[in-house]
């Protein structure tokens, strides 16, 4: 269901510093989201969003994100 | 069977369901009071609740000398009278539970590190304001609300309470007619928890969402906590404790698909709507505008909806730069900060050229526990009253925590827990996991919603109400149809199960309310506001497997 729904946040994997750090789990958007949206990408070990559609857009990945690397991108029907 | 076969035990004074600001002053209220205290949370405790990613400020009395500044000023507007903003909080409780705690919690999150407004020339030293039709200037802003939660978490912590999150929570477990812990599941691992304690305080949501679709279409982008589905409400049923408010439906006005409001920042700086004319259709309403009560705003905009005289905007034109600034970082720093910088910037949002879209589509429920003077329901050791305002919540669940320690003491030995109905609750849990096929939780969700918007939406009577009872439960009967693949989808699958049950109880509440005009529905069979309404309350329970209903006051 979730495969077609654009992603509600973008994630700067440049300044993913917990990927980078290898930092202990869980790291604090994946477990700051309350909404059990965000999961770890074991290939790739960066956090996905695996539940788009269940995102309330409330920004608490935003905030806790350490390397200030999450921006929130709004859905299509927030921009018109 | 051995209880600690069947999941982790874990075993406490008082145990605290839900880790939002009402279980935050629980966990402070029974730490103080010198308990062992277990706070179980869905989320985590630093972002779970509302104030997750804001808050806007604290309402607070300061007695600073004048009348309204008093906790009888206060009191008075949140429990006085028809258009009372807390009108299931009795001025007595509101007295004795939340009004005492209102400074000392304020001090508390002073010294936690939350900063509030300044102003050297008011005689408190706060920049005070009043803000939704207050009569005296009772709001004070944070400086830094987009931290709150995380500060009162890491205050909650250093208090020595015990933490547990990603839990969801199933079941209230009684034994003797007492409330005597609660299960749940970890659904990271999978775990299954069995909490024993010698009281239980009801910390969980006040609101009920997802029962409405919102702008966007999507439910989960309401005006509250989208991941509360009635969970509490439908757990005290199940316990066999009386509720009231069930029917209480609310909603706000939001910026076109956002789902938060900023109402209050942008009213208490004389921002005001207007309509497709451009006119200030509001004061057709009602001559206090946009200072009238926020369902009753609702109800107009919906209203000019109905009359075609769409869109609906918030005109802040007249706004000068100093407070288009001020509004800003007031809206960066209450809830849904993030998203409110998104969205001015990605909709490129210049408030002094041009007003702002609004709409009132979706809405949400309410329901509390019936409660004493002391915050305990009428299930022996479950306590709590969640106000749902983030200084009245905390302080009523510090109360409810002090009241429910007072009572644990009394308590010699843990309560016995039976082990056959946890054994069955289990496998119940579980069973979505186990099935070959089966309707996916959303699919279901979708039907309920359905079932509501349809036959339980804005405009209702008694033959829509009993007719989506009698869906409901054909509904429910189909919530044993549902597979859930992971343990997240478990998780969904049982809010699911929890809104199916708790949209019954709110439709037959609401069935029971005849009238109109305080919530943000009309009932076509009883289109008014009726005064011999005014105090009194819907209750609702079981017994025996029999559903009661009642009114009082």
């Amino acid at each position: 269901m979730s495969e077609f729904v654009m992603p509600p946040i973008k994630i700067d994997v440049e300044k993913c510093i917990c990927s980078q750090n290898n930092s202990p789990q869980p790291w604090p958007c994946i477990v700051d989201c309350p909404g059990d949206c965000i999961e770890l990408e074991k290939d790739n070990n960066l956090p996905v969003v695996s539940y788009p559609d269940e995102c309330w857009y409330c920004g608490n990945c935003v905030i806790s994100c350490p390397g200030q690397a999450i921006e929130i991108v709004l859905p299509l029907a927030m921009l018109i | 069977m051995e209880l600690s076969k069947l999941g982790k035990v874990i075993d406490t004074d008082i145990l605290v369901l839900g880790g939002g600001t009402n279980g935050c002053g629980a966990a402070l209220g029974a730490r103080d009071s010198g308990a062992r205290v277990l706070v179980i949370d869905k989320g985590s405790l630093e972002s779970c609740g509302q104030p997750g990613s804001g808050q806007g400020g604290y309402n607070t009395y300061l007695s600073t000398g004048p009348e309204w500044d008093t906790a009888e000023g206060i009191a008075e507007y949140y429990c006085g009278g028809a258009e009372a903003m807390c009108a299931t909080l009795s001025t007595e409780l509101f007295m004795k539970g939340v009004a005492p705690w209102m400074i000392p919690l304020k001090d508390r999150l002073e010294s936690a590190g939350v900063e509030f407004v300044k102003d050297p020339d008011d005689p408190s030293g706060y920049l005070r304001h009043s803000t939704c039709g207050m009569k005296g200037k009772w709001t004070i802003w944070f400086e830094n609300g987009r931290y709150i939660k995380r500060l009162l978490a890491k205050e909650v912590r250093r208090s020595g309470a015990d933490i547990l999150g990603q839990i969801m929570l199933t079941k209230i477990l009684v034994q003797s007619r007492r409330a005597v812990g609660a299960v749940g599941f970890n659904y990271w691992t999978g775990e299954f928890h069995i909490f024993r304690a010698k009281c239980v305080v009801l910390s969980l949501a006040v609101n009920a969402l997802r029962m409405a679709a919102a702008w966007t279409g999507n439910p989960f982008i309401a005006l509250n906590y989208p991941y509360n589905t009635g969970s509490g409400q439908v757990m005290a049923y199940d316990a066999g404790a009386r509720q009231i408010a069930l029917e209480k439906a609310s909603a706000s006005p939001l910026p076109l698909g956002l789902g938060a409001p900023g109402l209050n920042t942008f009213t208490g700086h004389r921002a005001h709507f207007i309509d497709a004319q451009k006119e200030r259709f509001l004061l057709e309403y009602d001559p206090r505008g946009e200072d009238m009560p926020r369902h009753r705003i609702v109800m107009a905009m919906r209203e000019q909806q109905i009359r075609g005289n769409v869109p609906l905007y918030l005109d802040c034109r007249h706004f000068s730069d100093r407070t288009v600034q001020e509004v800003r970082d007031s809206l960066s720093d209450d809830g849904h900060g993030p998203a409110f910088d998104a969205y001015f910037e990605q909709r490129g949002i210049d408030m002094q050229k041009e007003p702002i879209e609004y709409e009132v589509e979706g809405w949400k429920g309410g329901g509390s526990l019936l409660v004493n003077d002391h915050f305990e329901s009428s299930l022996r050791g479950l306590f709590g009253y969640n106000p749902g305002t983030f200084s009245l919540a905390l302080c009523a669940g510090y109360s409810s925590a002090v009241a429910a320690v007072e009572d644990a003491r009394k308590l010699k030995e843990f309560p016995e827990v039976g082990t056959d109905l946890i054994e069955e609750e289990k496998e119940r849990v579980y069973a979505p996991l186990n099935r070959d096929a089966g309707y996916h939780w959303r699919q279901y969700e979708d039907v309920v919603r359905q079932v509501m918007r349809y036959y339980v939406g804005t405009v209702r009577s008694k033959q829509s109400m009993e007719r989506a009872l009698e869906k409901l439960k054909v509904l429910e009967g189909y919530a044993g149809e549902i597979k859930a693949k992971n343990y997240h989808e478990l998780l969904r699958t049982h809010e699911a199960i929890h809104l199916v049950r708790y949209c019954q109880l709110a439709t037959r509440a609401a069935l029971e309310r005849k009238e109109s005009g305080r919530d943000v529905y009309r009932r076509i069979d009883y289109p008014e506001q009726l005064p011999e309404w005014n105090g009194k309350q819907v209750v609702i329970w079981q017994e025996k497997g029999e559903q009661k209903v009642s009114v009082v006051g």
